[in-house]
């Protein structure tokens, strides 16, 4: 199958979310298709953006089995929009797309604060890949709650990453 | 440390108000914010060129949200929530 109009074709694998003999609490209320569902999936078309064969971490809620994008099997059509956040390498390497620039917290406190006290900060955070104009190490400010965190399991271990839409920036240390 | 503001965001110091009531200066807690500031820096999308670093922005009682950094506090402002620039006055900033 090719895909059209700039489009990608990705597979997905449904067991990566599957986890046995654990109480998810978030179910007691609604279907939670964030711990639920998968968002790492590979890409079998690609387009001139995204080359076939890479990783890609998309939002949770793409790889639903009634969605009008889903072609059968594990195979699902993605259009090439802010729902893509990342690319993940063979060696399990991340790289921020469509808008999303990858972060890690910065954890207020020092040296003699204990673990347990540390939070963090709320709006400062370190990028870690390179990308819409922000360098790997560079120190951004965002807005609040601007944080978006992303679960996912690759080579088998449970891997975490957080994403920043890029327009949620507020500015850097230069 | 040195910051650029990003967007059409405006990271503005705002000027301290000082106010004497009968001879008394009223302390920081009794006294109303100046919504008057000092433009550390404008991001790349703000269109209004008078929107500048180094400037006196105006801006709406209760427009944008503070960040403490360094010990010095922050006022990040949309363009849209100044209603003014000046030239630089030279007061003391909070």
């Amino acid at each position: 199958m090719i895909a059209a109009n700039d489009k990608i074709i990705v597979s997905v694998d449904y067991s990566q979310k599957k986890r046995s003999g654990e109480i998810l609490l978030a179910k007691e209320y609604s279907h939670n298709r964030r711990e639920s569902n998968p968002v790492l999936c590979k890409v079998e078309t690609g387009n001139i953006h995204i080359p076939k064969g890479i990783f890609l971490l998309v939002h949770h809620n793409r790889f639903v089995e009634n969605s009008p994008h889903h072609l059968g099997g594990n195979l699902y059509s993605l259009a090439y929009n802010s729902s893509i956040f990342a690319s993940v390498s063979k060696t399990g390497k991340v790289k921020g797309l469509c808008g999303n620039v990858l972060v890690d917290y910065i954890f207020d406190g020092n040296e003699l604060t204990p673990e347990h006290l540390k939070k963090p900060n709320e709006h400062k955070y370190k990028v870690i890949s390179n990308g819409f104009g922000y360098k790997k190490g560079d120190i951004i400010f965002a807005h609040p709650f601007a944080d978006y965190e992303i679960v996912y399991v690759f080579n088998g271990n449970e891997q975490r990453v957080v994403k920043i839409v890029q327009n949620d920036i507020i500015g850097k240390i230069i | 440390m040195t910051i650029q503001a990003s967007n059409n965001n405006v990271w503005v110091r705002r000027y301290k108000s000082i106010k004497m009531q009968g001879g008394v200066m009223l302390p920081d807690s009794a006294q109303n914010k100046l919504h008057k500031g000092f433009i550390v820096s404008a991001g790349e999308l703000v269109s209004d060129k008078k929107i500048k670093d180094g400037r006196t922005a105006v801006f709406n009682k209760t427009a944008g949200f503070e960040i403490e950094e360094e010990n010095i506090t922050y006022l990040i402002l949309n363009q849209g929530d100044i209603i003014g620039t000046d030239v630089f006055k030279n007061e003391e900033m909070v």
